[in-house]
């Protein structure tokens, strides 16, 4: 028996259809907020009202929760007499993005201290994640909006259908909202968000007092470093081109470091090595000033709380004390 | 790359169907070079490292079959040589560290252990290639160009996980039909290929039960009787689907690029003897089995004695096929007993005069035969012979027959019915097998859709979609209209998100 043509186009239909159906499901619920994703809508506007506060150049702090926690801003401020905002965040959110969100609050005349987080440099954790897609649809619509048509479909096809139900029922009855002024918790168990920020954007959550207890997640070793980095030819690596070009042309000017992290063992083994190599040599050839070496920021596991980014705040302390000799040298010639 | 992945759905099978298809149909070496090009590439992207190996195997056995050919005088031994060195190829790779650990348990020290990565589908390609030099041995008017024999072993649909395809009915669909690129082929390919992909979703779904017992089984959990049950016959479930699912979307790639495979797996579960399961179950391996090694062996032609060893001795090596294990072999055994105790009680029923041909016999037939397979799955599904072991003393209720607390924690019929009958109840919470009512509701529609729905084939059967033509007609066809495409084009998508999302396991036939 013929296959008719009928069918052929059936299948084509009903595959567009899908799509379309997904795509579809994925606007109606642009920018219905949800509870996961208020700890970062918060603590990012928070740290762009304290940015936009300081007159004349300044410096920001860029990273995911590695700075957040492990470089005081209000420190580098207090020594160096230049105003200092930390941008960390979460390096779970994709890099494309907060890289958005941060052309729109840095100046020319800024400097930019970028200490991203390994993973940042691969190709995972740059154009998006769980906790991305969740964020980009709750609290970024418009960027959502700016997006290609493939980045849209890729979107619809890979969001859980566990976060489009939240969604549609966050439409109508939406999770509880943190009451202003109650702290996160029980709101909000996993972050401390914006209550343990200082005014520098700083996370002050890792202070003895309030800190979690050491997890499982402390013996996770770094992928990038672990795998490695062969090349410069990654997603990670061209988005980062990228925004080194805009600041360029901003006369923006961007220093880099390595993130603080657990010390191990592997990461001497060539792939550790040659990650931090690939790393080094893509600043240099851009000409972006490394401060520091990567071994400088291997510390430890006293010194870190929850995760293998995650310094206390004690040891942040030192680390930013150790770090602000090498950054003032460039911070004066930025003035 | 899984047939299931994202990277083969999205990237690899619309590339290499729309690049054959481009290609005119005159142009057939090129169509060929194509195939043969992206079935390496499918091959060496899961290691580029054994490709050579995969090619010298190839130029190998082709050599030895040309020989055979042009010096008759010489054919035995070039044959024996032939076969020698594939088996102990497939040897060295499969069992030396099978034969090394056993070793060692015998002399009990430790003689190490080898560093060697089991090339995929080795088994497969070796067994492809030792059926065709000894049927041209037998016969030795199989001679074709090295072209056509090297797409005939590379060929991506059956290269990882078979069927194990005869040369006989693939090569000439090379010459005869020239790897049509049509409507029909693309059509009644991709539709066997959807199925083979739902079937897949289905199969993973029913792995998170089998693997929860399994597991806990592995870790020394307490486990009920109940549980032990659930979980094997969620894995036979499991593997039902899952190779089911391998075998429509093998059959249903082939067909993309217009060659028709045999079939190679007719609802088994439906079987009403292992005899029958064995017909039905990897069709394409008890067939090889079969003619090349149970003939050989003899068959039943040596007497009644000699048939049962033969039988024994067919299914251990089917067992040890598998996996170099002894699980595995004890699997092979007992599928061998299950055999001769089969062929015993249908000489008794011919003895007897029996018919036992009501409705109810053959329910109980084809209830008994699933419980003596699933038990048999046992072996197969467990990591080793002491989670096995665990699995059946809980399954057989050795210590008594137990329920999970959780489970049957409400309500009277716990204390009326079941505990006088001698059942207990053990704390399973540590097992953490979450939502009991989702996994026997899903177990039951799962057996109900084994036993009572037609296959793929069978409901495509209008539209030829094997080699041979499909023997029981079911009593519902499909129709290949625009509604249906909908349908299932629309659920593709949804299958598709589900592996972009997370990756599908691998087919369990890939291991071997």
């Amino acid at each position: 028996m013929n296959v008719p043509w009928r069918y052929i186009l059936g299948l084509a239909v009903g595959f567009v259809l899908g799509i379309a159906v997904f795509v579809g499901l994925l606007y109606t619920q642009l920018g219905v907020p949800t509870l996961s994703t208020q700890w970062l809508f918060d603590i990012t506007n928070k740290k762009a009202l304290y940015a936009a506060n300081f007159p004349g150049p300044r410096l920001f702090i860029v990273a995911g929760s590695s700075a957040l926690f492990g470089v005081n801003a209000q420190l580098i401020q207090q020594q160096t007499g230049v105003p200092t905002i930390n941008m960390g965040t979460s390096a779970g959110y994709p890099l494309n993005y907060r890289l958005d969100c941060l052309k729109k609050i840095v100046r020319p005349g800024d400097t930019l201290l970028l200490a991203l987080e390994y993973e940042s440099y691969g190709d995972k954790l740059v154009n998006y994640s769980d906790a991305g897609d969740d964020y980009l649809l709750a609290r970024a619509p418009e960027y959502f909006l700016q997006t290609s048509l493939l980045y849209k479909i890729e979107m619809a096809t890979r969001i859980p259908f566990k976060r489009l139900q939240k969604g549609w029922r966050n439409r109508e009855t939406p999770e509880r909202e943190r009451p202003p002024g109650l702290p996160y918790i029980p709101y909000l168990p996993i972050t401390p968000g914006i209550d343990c920020l200082d005014d520098n954007g700083d996370e002050v959550f890792n202070m003895a007092a309030t800190r979690h207890p050491p997890g499982p997640e402390m013996q996770d070793l770094c992928s990038a470093l672990a795998d490695g980095l062969p090349s410069e030819r990654t997603a990670g690596f061209e988005t980062i081109d990228s925004f080194l070009q805009w600041a360029r042309a901003q006369h923006i000017t961007v220093l880099a470091t390595f993130p603080n992290i657990i010390k191990e063992p592997a990461y001497d083994e060539p792939n550790g090595q040659k990650a931090i190599e690939t790393i080094t040599h893509f600043y240099a050839s851009r000409g972006v000033p490394v401060i520091g070496t990567a071994k400088e920021a291997m510390l430890p596991p006293d010194q870190f709380f929850d995760t293998v980014y995650h310094l206390t705040h004690e040891a942040a302390i030192q680390r930013t004390e150790r770090l602000i000799p090498e950054l003032e040298p460039y911070l004066h010639a930025a003035k | 790359m899984l047939f299931s992945s994202w990277n083969f759905m999205v990237y690899f099978l619309p590339v290499s169907v729309v690049v054959f298809y481009l290609i005119p149909a005159p142009f057939r070496t090129a169509r060929k070079l194509w195939l043969i090009a992206a079935s390496l590439f499918f091959y060496g992207y899961w290691k580029i490292e054994y490709v050579p190996l995969l090619l010298l195997s190839i130029a190998f056995n082709y050599a030895i079959a040309e020989g055979i050919i042009r010096f008759p005088d010489k054919s035995r031994m070039l044959v024996i040589t032939g076969v020698t060195l594939n088996l102990l190829l497939l040897g060295y790779f499969k069992y030396t560290n099978f034969a090394v650990h056993f070793l060692s348990h015998l002399v009990q020290r430790d003689l190490g252990h080898f560093n060697i990565i089991l090339p995929l589908a080795i088994s497969f390609f070796t067994f492809t290639q030792i059926s065709y030099l000894v049927d041209v041995y037998r016969d030795r008017t199989a001679h074709y160009r090295f072209l056509d024999y090297s797409l005939f072993v590379v060929l991506f649909p059956h290269l990882i996980a078979g069927p194990i395809v005869r040369h006989w009915e693939i090569i000439p669909q090379f010459i005869d039909r020239e790897l049509k690129a049509s409507r029909e082929n693309f059509g009644v390919g991709i539709t066997l290929f959807l199925f083979g992909l739902f079937k897949k979703y289905i199969a993973d779904q029913a792995a998170v039960y089998a693997d929860d017992v399994y597991d806990g089984a592995r870790d020394h959990l307490a486990l009920s009787s109940f549980d032990a049950w659930m979980g094997t016959v969620a894995f036979a479930l499991q593997i039902y689907f899952d190779f089911s699912a391998y075998s429509d979307m093998a059959i249903g790639l082939a067909r993309m690029f217009g060659v028709k495979f045999p079939s190679n797996f007719d609802s088994p579960y439906r079987a009403t003897s292992v005899i029958v399961f064995w017909e039905r179950w990897h069709r394409t391996l008890t067939r090889f089995l079969r003619e090349y090694v149970y003939y050989s062996l003899g068959g039943n032609r040596r007497g009644h004695f000699r048939q049962v060893l033969n039988i024994l001795a067919t299914m251990l090596l089917s067992g040890l096929w598998h996996g170099a294990g002894w699980t595995y072999i004890i699997w092979g055994g007992l599928h061998g007993i299950f055999l001769v105790v089969n062929h015993q009680w249908r000489l008794w029923v011919k003895q007897m005069n029996w018919t036992l041909d009501r409705w109810f016999h053959r329910a109980a037939s084809v209830l008994v035969t699933f419980i003596a397979v699933s038990f048999a799955w046992t072996f197969f599904r467990a990591t080793n012979i002491t989670v096995a072991g665990t699995m059946l003393s809980s399954m057989l209720g050795l210590h008594g027959m137990s329920l999970p607390d959780e489970f049957f924690i409400h309500g009277g019929f716990r204390d009326k019915f079941l505990a006088p009958l001698g059942f207990h109840f053990i704390n399973t919470e540590a097992l953490q097998i979450k939502h009991y009512e989702n996994a026997l509701e899903t177990i039951a529609i799962l057996l109900l859709v084994c036993w009572a729905s037609p296959n793929t084939q069978q409901l495509l059967s209008k539209y030829d979609p094997i080699l041979e033509p499909v023997t029981r007609q079911p009593w519902i066809h499909l129709k290949l209209g625009f509604w249906l495409g909908l349908i299932l084009g629309f659920l593709a998508y949804l299958i598709l998100r589900n592996s972009y999302v997370s990756d599908p396991n691998p087919f369990i036939y890939f291991n071997f």
